[in-house]
């Protein structure tokens, strides 16, 4: 492993690399920072693009975007009160309320430093953990990742946003979407009804993009058409006028950070637990981690009133997910989050299969993400620290140019992804698909992961069932396949409990 | 009194689930039977329709659970559902001149054109912004190209006009 290092090193501080993860973060807090535009969003119309990169430049991209996105759904959320994203919707609650009593620059320099703390925490577990974890999975057979497929898919379904029969239906569409095609073991076509475009099967980047990013484009379209006489900018603006703001007195000294040294403790803590889990979104840590952090503060009452503790929290229970959500992709090939997903096919666009063997196949690409992982938390410091007073102003940007232009990005990325504009009618269906589920209140987390898993899922089964001869039993016959169920159980019983009693059910927002 | 189906479209929670439910058991119904009587070509072991099934019976139970919940139902909200269908209405007439005009025009000045009127659209004085809509059409055009045929070489299809 060591003798990798150097080359991995190498990959990772490349002139290139590091630009275009200086490229990806600003972009990214740019998106996280202008409310209706998501890291997510902006990842699933980048993935045609890093198609055609160097695999290190592409990971640093997108790791600056996701990086930069979590830092950047807190500006908006601080400074106006209008959650970039749906992991900073808690960090609105002291937030924006600090904003009010006119101490935002120590707001938002508080949620920067919880951020980074808590992300560099989370990607050094993921560090230390996904490679014995994907050691442990290499010993894994058809009837054990049969298991974990289940388990995950069960906890993905039952953690997000707490509707577990819809995210469970959504899953099951998600794994019938990847059956459309050709079968692996035959070769026969099923599920195309004689429709030639689809034998090829829904490729990745029409469904990714079409669910994530223009589903989500189209209904702002539709909403900014429905209010376009409304000047949100002006509306905006009027706001941040504030009378008496005095900026000298309103500066984050060491003393007021240290202060929240228990919240950020407490934030990263569960915050990293909750990412590590399948299924568990940014959200959900978020909330979790303020209401731990309420319970051990010394001042729990000035929760809600503009706490710097309340930020602290929220914040680093929100981006300590961003490593330890990896850690179900990098260990068994499972993307725990839709972010994981997205990474995952941007991973096998690379060539790079995400499972246990990832690791080994890829060594020197890994270890550069890894390192590329913990500096982008260092870059994330001090280019947000640079640039705050003018990601401050970014929600202000009109959605109306903006929106346009992200859509004509995802239409042309996703024909130029296949050269076939049979994509581009899969990249509308899909976009439909996700605004009917939207509409419907069904999250679309377990569809994408369901379509994501569905081929591992029934190779494992059909293996599985080969091997035991068609006896339903052998998939039970595993001592580990057992543990994974069991573990599974106890999991679900565990927040199910947890839910009923804090009423904190619809919480968690997924994605 | 109101009928069941007249509570699928009321946009409550409740009305929701019911019809996510009904979508549900409809697809479920409809793949099974494609399931047991269409062509579907022997495959060792117990054969390539197993998964699409369990995925059928698991919408289904889905479905039930979903039909049988009980939850608040709070009462519909109805500025956030036209945006709802006007988003589906976009998307299906969009694709379709989307598609037509690619081929007419090819998918640079297709697109370029498409940001322009979405921009002008979405402009509440489309008179007074006209100027800088077509300048972020313009604009967006010039990435595109830059992005697609001087970064990343991508050959587009060639239009039918010109």
């Amino acid at each position: 492993m060591l003798e990798i290092l150097p080359d991995a090193l190498a990959l990772a501080f490349s002139p290139t690399v590091i630009l275009f993860a200086l490229i990806g973060l600003v972009l990214g807090v740019t998106v996280g920072a202008i409310p209706g535009l998501s890291g997510d969003m902006a990842i699933a119309v980048l993935l045609p693009f890093v198609f055609a990169m160097e695999p290190a430049a592409a990971l640093g991209l997108l790791v600056g975007v996701y990086k930069g996105s979590m830092f950047g759904g807190s500006i908006s959320a601080i400074t106006f009160g209008v959650p970039g994203t749906a992991g900073a919707v808690a960090t609105a609650i002291d937030g924006y309320q600090a904003t009010k009593q006119g101490k935002p620059n120590r707001a938002l320099h508080t949620a920067l430093y919880a951020s980074i703390i808590g992300d560099t925490t989370s990607d050094l577990v993921l560090i230390f953990l996904a490679v014995p974890l994907a050691a442990v999975a290499l010993s894994f057979g058809p009837v054990e990742f049969f298991a974990l497929y289940v388990v995950s898919l069960l906890l993905i379904s039952a953690l997000t946003m707490g509707k577990v029969a819809q995210g469970v239906a959504a899953a099951a569409l998600g794994v019938l979407i990847a059956m459309i095609g050709r079968d692996p073991i035959t070769g026969a076509l099923r599920l195309t009804f004689g429709v030639p475009a689809l034998s090829g099967g829904i490729g990745l980047i029409p469904l990714l993009v079409g669910v994530f990013a223009v589903s989500e484009i189209l209904l702002q379209i539709a909403r900014t058409w429905q209010h376009r006489a409304t000047r949100v900018a002006e509306r905006l603006e009027a706001q941040i006028v504030r009378a008496g703001y005095d900026p000298k007195a309103d500066r984050l000294d060491w003393a007021s950070f240290r202060s929240t040294w228990r919240s950020v403790a407490v934030g990263t803590g569960a915050g990293t637990f909750i990412g590590a889990l399948p299924g568990a979104g940014a959200s959900l840590a978020a909330f979790v981690a303020y209401g731990l952090a309420q319970r051990v503060s010394r001042r729990p009452e000035q929760f809600g009133k503009g706490s710097l503790e309340g930020v602290a929290a929220a914040e680093s229970g929100n981006s300590a997910t961003a490593g330890a959500t990896f850690i179900p992709l990098f260990a068994f090939g499972i993307p725990g989050s839709a972010t994981a997903a997205l990474f995952g096919a941007a991973l096998i666009m690379q060539g790079i299969t995400p499972g246990p063997t990832m690791l080994q196949d890829n060594m020197a690409i890994i270890y550069a993400l890894f390192a590329i992982l913990i500096y982008a938390n260092l870059m994330n410091l001090g280019v947000s620290k640079l640039l705050l007073p003018v990601y401050s102003r970014l929600a202000m940007i009109e959605p109306r140019y903006v929106l346009p232009v992200v859509l004509g990005l995802a239409i042309l990325g996703t024909y130029a992804a296949s050269n076939s504009l049979n994509d581009v009618w899969m990249l509308f269906a899909a976009g439909m698909l996700g605004v009917a589920l939207r509409s419907l209140d069904v999250p679309l987390g377990p569809l994408v992961l369901g379509f994501i898993v569905g081929p591992g899922l029934e190779r494992s089964l059909r293996q599985g069932l080969m091997l035991g001869r068609n006896d339903v039993m052998h998939l039970v016959a595993s001592p580990l396949a057992i543990g994974l169920y069991l573990g599974g159980i106890a999991l679900l019983a565990v927040f199910w409990w947890s839910f009923r009693r804090k009423g904190t059910a619809r919480v968690g927002a997924g994605p | 009194m109101t009928r069941w189906w007249q509570h699928l479209s009321t946009g409550t929670e409740a009305g929701k689930r019911r019809l996510f439910a009904v979508v549900l058991l409809t697809l479920a119904l409809a793949g099974s039977l494609h399931v047991h009587y269409g062509a579907w070509r022997p495959a060792p072991g117990i054969g390539n329709h197993l998964v699409p099934m369990m995925a059928y019976l698991v919408m289904a139970a889905a479905a039930i659970v979903l039909l049988v919940q009980r939850g608040t139902s709070p009462a519909a909200a109805a500025g956030d559902r036209a945006p709802r269908l006007v988003a589906l209405l976009l998307a299906l007439v969009g694709s379709v001149v989307y598609v037509l005009a690619v081929r007419a025009l090819g998918v640079g000045v297709a697109t370029v054109l498409g940001v322009t009127v979405a921009t002008l659209a979405l402009s509440a004085e489309p008179r007074r912004t006209i100027l800088a809509c077509v300048l972020t059409g313009l604009s967006s055009g010039v990435i595109f190209w830059l992005l697609f045929t001087r970064l990343a070489p991508i050959a587009m299809p060639a239009p039918l006009l010109f």
